[in-house]
């Protein structure tokens, strides 16, 4: 294996999981964010020579995810052989939920679309917040603005389910 | 609950999710990125050399090379192999044939080159030498014109600058004709191979 295979494969295995937790906050389709998600990193190989010089390359993959078109891997997904129901595995719906707090997830759901993508950015890549504001395309200030919202309202609404459960029992 | 705690809570939260997509699914699609911009690549250079090239005449062509050939009015060969100067060899391609005589001729000038009549990769050849096509210094395209009637291919090389361990691909094509013709040369592909024996074998015959 050449050092440029190794450098990716290393990447890949260190940043895939963070990426995909990144991404799938955001667009909120476990499926959807695997393909985008896919499809960054096979961009990122095809131009490993610049990704791998980028100051951030877990950040280049998140940004590259959520503008990428993701037909090919839709259509690769499609070409899979029919299998019979009892061969099938548990529906994506009770895949996407059996490992997630119903409550924190619904409530990441219900942010407004930019306070979500700076809160995943600073979750689960750990970028600062300036980091997350180049990313985005926005000020330090605005960034820091919809993080602060971002867990104001996440605090409250896991305070009040919290209260409610109590409350129910 | 501090903020801390919080983020901590929501990083746990997607503790489980993976990505599963396996390495060499996502290498392979890289691959083909690759393969498709290196084409596109040489498409755009062969477009906008014949919109600024002009067409030089071509009367019928001989099956053969030329070494240190100037034109000649009456029978132009294949294509003509010139060292201009110390570190340069200038290549007219004019004739899709005798690309191993070619292949040879550029070989015994130090240019570890293989030569494909097809823009298309060579199956063998797997690995771009520097992880991409791109030849920096090495070869320098004068005129991929390749339309009918035109003078053909032509470009300079500087065998100096292809790297250690490197092999030159040369893959070229035809324009408007039918690919078991022999009309004029027109696009071409190039890049630079790890200089494995299985890459370097399979070109001209």
């Amino acid at each position: 294996m050449s050092r440029e295979r190794e450098t990716f494969a290393a990447f890949y295995e260190a940043s895939r999981d963070d990426c995909l937790r990144t991404v799938f906050a955001i667009t909120r389709d476990r499926t959807h964010a695997e393909d985008l998600v896919a499809e960054a990193f096979a961009r990122a190989w095809a131009s490993w020579r610049r990704v791998s010089t980028h100051p951030a390359p877990r950040a280049w993959i998140v940004r590259t995810a959520l503008n990428a078109n993701v037909s090919s891997w839709r259509h690769n997904r499609k070409a899979l052989p029919w299998l019979r129901p009892e061969e099938l595995g548990p529906r994506p719906s009770e895949v996407a939920t059996e490992w997630l707090d119903d409550d924190l997830l619904e409530a990441i759901r219900r942010l407004p679309e930019r306070q979500r993508q700076v809160l995943a950015l600073r979750v689960f890549l750990d970028l600062d917040t300036a980091s997350a504001a180049s990313v985005l395309g926005i000020a330090v200030g605005t960034a820091s603005a919809h993080l602060s919202r971002a867990i104001a309202q996440l605090r409250s609404e896991l305070v009040h389910t919290s209260r409610m459960g109590e409350a129910d029992a | 609950m501090h903020d801390a705690d919080l983020m901590i809570e929501l990083r746990d939260s997607l503790e489980d999710v993976h990505l599963d997509t396996p390495l060499t699914d996502v290498m392979r699609r890289g691959n083909s990125m690759r393969t498709r911009r290196a084409v596109l690549t040489a498409l755009a250079v062969l477009a906008l050399a014949a919109v600024v090239s002009s067409a030089a005449v071509l009367s019928m062509p001989t099956p053969s090379g030329q070494r240190h050939g100037g034109p000649n009015n009456e029978t132009l060969a294949a294509w003509t192999v010139t060292r201009t100067s110390s570190d340069t060899i200038a290549v007219t391609v004019r004739q899709l044939t005798d690309f191993s005589g070619l292949q040879a001729e550029l070989r015994s000038y130090g240019v570890p080159v293989l030569i494909t009549s097809s823009m298309a990769l060579p199956p063998s050849c797997t690995e771009w030498h520097s992880g991409d096509y791109s030849t920096g210094s090495v070869i320098t395209l004068t005129n991929e014109s390749g339309l009918p009637n035109a003078s053909g291919v032509e470009f300079s090389l500087q065998p100096t600058a292809i790297p250690s361990g490197a092999l030159l691909w040369l893959g070229l094509a035809q324009t408007g004709a039918p690919p078991d013709s022999t009309g004029p040369a027109g696009p071409m592909s190039v890049g630079l191979f790890d200089g494995t024996t299985a890459c370097a074998g399979q070109g001209a015959s």
